[in-house]
Order: C-alpha cells, then structure tokens, then sequence
C-alpha cells in the first residue's frame, strides 16, 4: 500500500505542494493541489513538513548582536567629512552633468586631435609623393606657354602645375636652379638639374620670358616656396603678397588648422567646464569643512 | 494579517523615528543613535540568518548604519525600518556575492559550542536540546542553498517582507521571487532528510 503510494507520488509535482504552501496558486491550481494533498499521504507530509521548515526558520535563534553599532563622534565627523554639503538629488544631477560635459569634451578633444594628426600625416605624404616622384611628370603634363601665359590659371585651380614659361626654363637653365632663393629648400630635382643649358632653349620661349629667371625649386621642393620672379608676378592673387610666395593649398591647410584649432579649444573648454563642476563644490566643502 | 494593536505600534514607531531622523539631519548625532539603538537587534538578526558569522554579520550591520548615516538625507520617508534593511540586504548580497568569488573562506562551522541559543523559561532540557540540534541542521541546510533562494526564504518566512517587497530589495521580477522560495524550501526540506524527525511532530 505505502509503496503504491510512494509510486503514484513520484509522478506528482512537488512545486504545486510548494506553491500551495507559498499561497501562490490559481483557483483550477488550488483544487489539483487540494486533491493531492488530500489524496496522497506523501504529499500531504510535504505540505507538513515545509511548513515545520518554515516555522523553525523563523524561530531560528539568533546569538546576541556582539557590540553595540552606536556611532561615535569620531565615526560621525569621519562620516561627515565624507558626506558633501548638499549632497542631494540636484548634487547628484550636477555631477552627472559635469561628468557629460567633460566626458564629452574629452571625446571632442580626442576625435579632434586624431583628425590633426592623420591630416597632417596625409599632407606630408602628399608632400613627399610629390616631391619624390611627380615632379617630371607633372612638368611634362604641364600646359604649354601660349595655352597658359599667366601662372595664375593655374595656382587659382589649386594645381601645383608649372607654367610652360617656367619648364621652358627648368629645360633651359641648370645654372638658375643652382642658385635658388634665400630660404627654399635645397631638395631639387634630378630632371630639374639635368636639363640642357640655357642656350639650348625652345625657341618658342620669348626672352622676357625667362628674365629673370625664375627659381623652380619651390615646385618640386619641400619647405617654403619662394617664386621670385617677375614670371610669377602676374599671379599676385594666388601667391602671397609682394614676395610671391605660393601658398593657394597652403591657405586651404591653415583654413583647416584654424577650423580645428577653435574645435580643439571648445572642446577644451568643455573638458575644463566640466571637470569644474564636478570637482569645484567638493573642494569648497573640504575647504568649509564638517558640518556642525 | 497583522492586528490592529500592532499596525498602531508600527504606526507609533515610525513616527518617532521620523521625528528621530529629522533631529538627526539638523546635526544632532544622539537622535541619529537612538535610531540605532531601536533597530540594530533587528538588523543583526535579519543579517545574521543572510550571512552565518558573527564578526561579519556585525560589520555589515556597521557598515549599514554607517550608510544611512552618510546618506540621512536621501531618506525619503516611509519605514526607517524597511530603509535600515534594504541597506544591510544589499550590504549582506555583496559580501556574499564576494564569498562566491572567493569560495576558500567557508563560514565558521556551525558546531560551534561557544554560542547556545536561550532556554524559555519553562522549556524542558529534552525540549531545549531538540530546538538547539534544529537550529543547527537548519543553519547547515540553509547555509547549502545558492544565496539567492536563501536570502528570498529568509525575507519571506523571517522578517516577513513579501513577495513584491523582495523583488524590490532585490532587483528581480516577482515571478523569480516566488520561483526562489518555492525550489528554495524544496532543496531545503531535501537537505534537511537525514533530520526529518527534528521537524515532524
């Protein structure tokens, strides 16, 4: 009998006995539940037995608490000195905010600092690439004299290509490029240097062309470009001021620095704003000292 | 269902410890420790039965008071009781959670002769022996439990939080609540077999 019992229990669900006990059972729950326990003497001792458990639970001795949790006044200034003045729901709003604002300049610092750095990395390459290895080229690709009499065409575009006047001449007059301008670099160009003298000139090429002579070094040098010569002139608008210095993409780069520089320091500014309101009322209150 | 004489006396208290706690805040700190003095035999208790050792059920109950002093002003009313034990609770969690993390620090044995628990007045040795031996099989079988069903069981049949009170303390549904006790008194009552008997009759 007791192990027919025992068989028919294990196929009953005990958590329905636990939830019965826990009262956390629906009205079709309940009556199965009911019926089990009624029915079955297994079920009927586990509903018993829980709540014996549950009962000694409760009524588990505790050992008397070993000390009293009384503050002292040593704990309390202690206590104090750790607790802002105000500390509060708008003090907490205020540090949240401070931490946004300064976690968000330190981002904007941080996007704006990788992007001057890959800028600048990307002109330099630039920079070399031309220096290195488009320099002929671009001499030979350059619009002949007649198609393009003023260098201003050219520099407006943003191009560093060299008026025909002045290939006539890189052609023509090794001896100019040997002495270049006070200032530009002193990298030139090997098919710069191994051009034919000066006699040897196209024809094409007028005389008032090549008077004087214009130093081409800044093309296909790095550094400063100096295009002193009365060739260039003519391209005042493209060329910077009375020296005659090119400086139409060099513009551009400083339009992009300056563009980042007031980023970088608003971003700054941010940062600073931020770390300010974070930090600032919690040194005055160090400073203030404990509440009384 | 609590009687109408104790839901007054709830009443009262919490009355007076509102009164005590706005003493407090104005800086008085003998108002802040007769908040302690009415609640800290509780808050033993309650943190003695979530973690099984003396010295670190009394630090935590420190630390606690030591929290609500700091943050007196982040009270919002309601039962300083309740406020005092959501902050033990989770005081306790933590210390358990770190035990989990670090499982080579047991809790002291439970056979420890040093505490007895007291005698009523009229109860016999026979009697007093029996409760002494199913307070330890107890200790042990609760102690066996994964600490989340045994904090929900301690709430629940202890100090008498229900259901939506623990999901609330504790950061989880309801249905988890309910779930945890039920498998939790399960596990218990099969831990506690080779002592049945302490528990029948």
């Amino acid at each position: 009998m007791d192990r027919t019992a025992s068989a028919a229990h294990a196929a009953h669900d005990e958590l329905l006995i636990a939830r019965l006990f826990g009262g956390d059972v629906g009205n079709s729950e309940r009556e199965h539940a009911a019926e089990l326990t009624a029915a079955c003497p297994d079920c009927a001792a586990l509903f018993a037995e829980l709540g014996s458990i549950a009962g000694a639970t409760a009524a588990m001795p505790v050992p008397p608490r070993p000390r009293d949790f009384r503050l002292t006044e040593a704990d309390a200034t202690r206590l104090r000195r750790a607790r802002p003045a105000g500390w509060s729901f708008g003090a907490g709003l205020r540090r949240s905010l401070g931490a946004a604002v300064a976690a968000l300049g330190f981002v904007g610092i941080v996007v704006t600092g990788a992007g001057s750095v890959f800028g600048s990395s990307g002109l330099t390459a630039t920079n070399l690439a031309y220096d290195n290895a488009s320099t002929p080229g671009r001499v030979a690709a350059a619009p002949q004299f007649g198609a393009a009499s003023s260098p201003a065409a050219d520099l407006s575009s943003g191009s560093h290509a060299i008026p025909a006047a002045t290939q006539a001449v890189m052609a023509a007059a090794p001896t100019a490029i040997a002495s270049p301008v006070a200032g530009s670099s002193t990298v030139v160009s090997k098919s710069a240097t191994a051009a034919p003298p000066v006699e040897s000139a196209p024809s094409g090429a007028t005389a008032a062309s090549f008077a004087p002579v214009p130093d081409v070094s800044g093309y296909i040098a790095e550094g400063p470009v100096a295009w002193s010569s009365t060739a260039a002139s003519g391209a005042g608008s493209a060329n910077d001021g009375a020296n005659g210095r090119f400086s139409n993409s060099e513009r551009t780069d400083q339009g992009g620095t300056d563009a980042r520089l007031v980023w970088l320091l608003g971003f700054g500014a941010l940062f600073v704003i931020g770390l300010g309101v974070l930090f600032v009322p919690a040194a005055l209150n160090r400073r203030r000292g404990p509440r009384s | 269902m609590k009687s109408d004489e104790s839901s007054r006396a709830d009443a009262l208290g919490q009355g007076v410890d509102m009164a005590l706690v706005e003493e407090a805040l104005r800086g008085r700190l003998d108002a802040f420790n007769q908040i302690v003095a009415r609640h800290q035999d509780h808050l033993y208790a309650l943190v003695y039965r979530l973690v099984p050792d003396r010295d670190q059920a009394a630090d935590v109950v420190q630390e606690a008071f030591f929290s609500a002093y700091k943050n007196l002003a982040s009270f919002r009313g309601g039962s300083v009781r309740s406020w005092l034990g959501r902050i033990a609770i989770n005081g306790a969690m933590d210390l358990q959670r770190a035990r989990r993390r670090r499982p080579s620090q047991p809790y002291p044995d439970f056979e420890d002769e040093t505490w007895q628990p007291p005698a009523g007045r009229d109860e016999e040795p026979e009697a007093k022996a029996l409760n002494v031996e199913r307070s330890r099989a107890l200790a042990r079988a609760l102690d066996g439990l994964p600490f989340e069903q045994r904090n929900c069981i301690v709430l629940f049949d202890v100090d008498g939080y229900d259901y939506a009170e623990i999901a609330e303390i504790m950061h989880v549904e309801v249905g988890t609540v309910k779930s945890r006790i039920h498998r939790g008194r399960l596990a218990l009552r099969s831990a506690l077999a080779p002592d049945r008997e302490l528990f029948r009759g």
